[in-house]
């Protein structure tokens, strides 16, 4: 089975400054732009982490692309839907080619034991009280296994199977994981989503070191709200906090 | 004493509203006096007292507001308010490195950039519905915001 619409117009350039950039000035400038269209590089000058982060990825060695969905069909307070289902993708694909268990880490974050092996970058464009257009940023470590970044932990398809992998071969897998994750999305199969999500996500009941408001505390994470908060348990009091509220201590 | 346009804007219409014919604020840095005669146009005035050198630079923005107010008062029903959709954070650009997606005075169209909200790290890019001039920008950059809080003040085209 091979997916029916994504990666379907694959766009790829040697050098860009970053695919989700080409991919939103596409958007804005060209003519209408087929849902599931990805832009690929090899090499990006700017690759985006998070408001400012850099994404680092050394050339010809990785997967960084950008993919456009058009959630229409999702409202802004169920978006972290989208979240949830772009990760699942990366990490069944992931469980597929490796065949070892991955995990999410909250909230978008793929990691095999402690370390990250791909990070996701989701910018949206909104329409009333619904989502228009979704720039999914994927960067997925491949085959480069030194990292000189002071990102804490990073690792990579090569350094847990050590071999080398062919990254174009890689890609309808990638793709149809991703397309199976985002049609149960469109049939709004929430719960399922959720409770796959959290069958994945990292330190998930177990009590684990977290930096909350400047101090550290034991906490068991025990459960997400669907906007995406996370539920911890703490002293017996079952408190939640959005990305800003709470970092993990790794 | 901080009073911002809205606030002033809001004094305004809390007035005209009230029936009474004037109302005046007498603070040691700040005096602000809005008077209501019948059907005449309303007036507002403001003063600041000389004072220390220090007081009057702290003033003079307010002062300069107050005067600002005073049209956008007779067409304040005019003014619209674009509010955020969501719960998040407020980002005025894309990055910390490039340039803000509106400022004030920018005229904007419909479908236009205007910031960005942050939730759960999903971001979201927020497009104007209106077109017109941005007047006042009411949130700073990389704060909270709650859903429907008014992030930016538009006169419409």
């Amino acid at each position: 089975m091979s997916a029916l619409f994504t990666g379907k117009n694959l766009v790829h350039f040697d050098r860009v400054s970053s695919t989700n950039n080409v991919l939103s000035d596409m958007l804005s400038n060209s003519k209408p732009l087929e849902e599931g269209s990805v832009i690929m590089a090899d090499e990006q000058s700017n690759g985006k982490g998070q408001q400012g982060a850099f994404w680092e990825s050394e050339p010809h060695k990785n997967i960084t692309l950008s993919l456009l969905y058009r959630p229409d069909f999702l409202t802004i307070e169920d978006q972290f839907y989208l979240s949830i289902a772009i990760s699942l993708g990366i990490s069944d694909f992931l469980e597929e080619a490796l065949q070892q268990k991955s995990h999410i880490k909250w909230p978008n974050d793929i990691y095999f034991a402690h370390y990250k092996i791909a990070g996701i970058l989701i910018e949206n464009t909104l329409m009333g009280s619904h989502l228009k257009t979704s720039i999914i940023g994927i960067g997925l470590n491949v085959n480069q296994v030194e990292f000189k970044s002071d990102a804490p932990n990073p690792c990579s398809m090569k350094s847990i199977a050590k071999k080398d992998f062919d990254i174009p071969s890689l890609l309808p897998s990638l793709f149809q994981h991703l397309e199976w994750n985002y049609m149960l999305l469109k049939a709004k199969r929430f719960d399922y989503l959720k409770e796959k999500y959290l069958s994945k996500l990292f330190r998930y009941q177990q009590e684990c070191d977290y930096r909350i408001g400047g101090t550290v505390q034991k906490a068991k994470i025990i459960g997400l709200e669907s906007s995406g908060r996370l539920k911890l348990m703490i002293n017996n009091e079952v408190k939640s906090f959005d990305t800003k509220e709470i970092e993990f201590i790794l | 004493m901080d009073m911002d346009i809205k606030e002033i804007q809001e004094l305004i219409k809390f007035v005209a509203k009230s029936g009474v014919s004037e109302v005046s604020i007498d603070r040691k840095d700040f005096k602000i006096t809005i008077k209501a005669a019948g059907n005449a146009p309303m007036m507002v005035t403001t003063t600041v007292p000389a004072a220390a050198a220090v007081q009057q630079l702290a003033a003079a923005p307010v002062a300069a507001a107050a005067a600002a107010a005073a049209p956008a008062a007779a067409e304040e029903s005019n003014l619209i308010t674009i509010k955020s959709p969501m719960i998040g954070t407020f980002y005025r650009s894309s990055s910390p490195d490039k340039a803000s997606f509106v400022n004030v005075g920018d005229e904007i169209g419909t479908g236009k950039v205007v910031c960005i909200i942050e939730a759960m790290k999903l971001f979201n890019e927020i497009e104007s519905e209106i077109s017109g001039k941005i007047v006042k920008i009411l949130v700073d950059n990389a704060s909270p915001v709650e859903y429907d809080q008014p992030l930016f003040l538009v006169e419409p085209k």
